[in-house]
């Protein structure tokens, strides 16, 4: 894993190898976090595919990530989609979801999947940033709590209370939208 | 307690997440199980329905574009990385300060080449004033305001040139004088019935212009003054001066017919020029007294040389 290598410099030679070697290890996992938080494939694929050509344009210029790459790639999509959210806040849109679009569920069953998603994600976003980085990370991600505490730069203990709270605020606004 | 609470959910969770039932994972904190089971739920709910792997054509096409990226980035790569972070705060600075000096400066220097008239003629102009303020030396004060008076001159002139239309004040040296028209500095100068004249000015004084620019090329005069003397008056009024004459000046008449240019030696018939005058302005009432009154002191008269025939005429 690249991850566990001693620092990071070698990342900055951006060698054809390397480069397929990130992409196919940390791709899928930004992607994955990042739908998670937008709930939107092509979103999620746009932002994945700027946090990465961030990444390689960082190294270049020699302001890479020095230890923690899986934290440095999350902490950009984290940004992104903390400055998405912002754009959409005040530029707001409706946009007819894939799904819909490719005709992978018809348009009674995507309301009903959409109602109970839809909640959820309304949920999801009225908690805090950490409690949404915490919820993402354990359980959209499946990281266990040592990772999520290295890319929160949080100790375990503080991970753990920080979930259990995000959890209980989570359950009551739950049961408000409902 | 809260302590005990967290760890209890962090094992329920872990439990969970190696397929553990929800009702199987309580049965381990009967006395925690009411406040843990309503966060198992949500966490259930939470958990991901998308750990499903990533569609291959977009990791495959993500990855192309980054590698094109990559590729293009080592192509264009030529600072080691530690280099370039120390250049880029330098180049940032270099930068802004270059902008600034070269925005500054460029546009001092497109406004020294301004006429009267042109947007950054003011400027030129506030520049000159600051100079004349930071000399303190009275002959290096005298010199730039020398060179800032032969630019008004070389201004009027490039006035002409453009046949633009422009108010100027400029100083200059008579060198022809007429009824109708004198020459200043090479510059001519129109004289009008409403042109107001130092009555002392002669052939080779250095007098003050302040008229406009004529598209027919020449300056029509509204006033024609003899120029301050820094070294003689005490209250030298600096860049663009106002006339203070010691006489007070005469509307003179404009000539109903050119007459010939006054050369030098006509300055011998001034007395003759005096009367002359005095019959000019009896046609304007108390003008004509005050004419009369100045002519009998001696101190200020009205000159229009060789113009004795018109005044007659009237």
């Amino acid at each position: 894993m690249i991850d566990s290598k001693p620092g990071l410099d070698f990342l900055g030679d951006l060698d054809s190898q390397t480069v397929t070697s990130v992409y196919n290890h940390y791709f899928p996992q930004i992607f994955r976090y990042v739908k998670y938080r937008l709930g939107d494939e092509s979103l999620a694929e746009d932002i994945s595919s700027e946090v990465f050509l961030s990444l390689l344009k960082a190294l270049k210029n020699g302001n890479g990530p020095g230890k923690n790459l899986r934290g440095w790639l999350i902490g950009a999509a984290r940004h992104m989609i903390v400055d998405h959210i912002r754009h959409k806040y005040r530029h707001p849109s409706q946009t007819i979801s894939d799904a819909l679009v490719s005709g992978e569920v018809g348009p009674c069953e995507q309301v009903e999947q959409r109602d109970a998603s839809y909640s959820l994600r309304m949920a999801l976003v009225q908690l805090t940033e950490d409690q949404q980085q915490v919820l993402t990370l354990r359980f959209g991600q499946g990281y266990s709590l040592e990772e999520t505490a290295e890319i929160m730069k949080k100790r375990i203990n503080a991970v753990k209370a920080l979930q259990f709270r995000a959890l209980n605020a989570l359950q009551r606004r739950i049961g408000e939208e409902s | 307690m809260n302590k005990k609470l967290f760890d209890a959910l962090e094992v329920c969770l872990q439990r969970m997440e190696y397929g553990e039932s929800l009702d199987s994972v309580l049965t381990s904190y009967p006395g925690l199980a009411a406040r843990l089971r309503p966060l198992l739920e949500t966490a259930i709910c939470v958990r991901s329905p998308q750990r499903e792997r990533l569609p291959a054509n977009i990791l495959a096409r993500q990855r192309s574009r980054g590698l094109a990226l990559a590729a293009d980035l080592r192509q264009g790569k030529n600072h080691r990385p530690w280099l370039r972070r120390f250049w880029r705060p330098v180049l940032t600075f270099l930068s802004v300060a270059a902008f600034l000096l070269m925005s500054s400066n460029g546009l001092l220097l497109a406004s020294a080449h301004s006429i009267p008239g042109d947007t950054l003629y003011p400027l030129k102009r506030s520049v000159e004033s600051t100079q004349l303020q930071l000399v303190s030396n009275p002959n290096q004060r005298q010199a730039l305001e020398q060179a800032f008076s032969e630019r008004r001159v070389e201004e009027t002139r490039s006035l002409i040139t453009n046949k633009r239309v422009e108010n100027v004040e400029f100083n200059g040296v008579v060198s022809l004088q007429s009824a109708a028209q004198w020459l200043v500095s090479g510059i001519p100068v129109v004289i009008t019935s409403q042109t107001v004249i130092d009555v002392d000015i002669d052939l080779g004084d250095t007098i003050e212009v302040d008229g406009s620019t004529n598209p027919s090329g020449d300056v029509e005069a509204i006033s024609l003054a003899l120029a301050s003397n820094p070294d003689t008056d005490d209250n030298y009024p600096g860049l663009t001066p106002t006339p203070t004459p010691s006489a007070e000046p005469v509307i003179v008449e404009t000539p109903a017919q050119e007459s010939s240019i006054s050369s030098p030696e006509s300055s011998a018939s001034q007395s003759q020029s005096v009367e002359d005058s005095s019959h000019t302005t009896d046609h304007e009432g108390q003008s004509s007294t005050d004419s009369h009154d100045d002519h009998s002191s001696g101190e200020t008269r009205s000159t229009l040389h060789s113009d004795s025939e018109s005044g007659g005429d009237h």
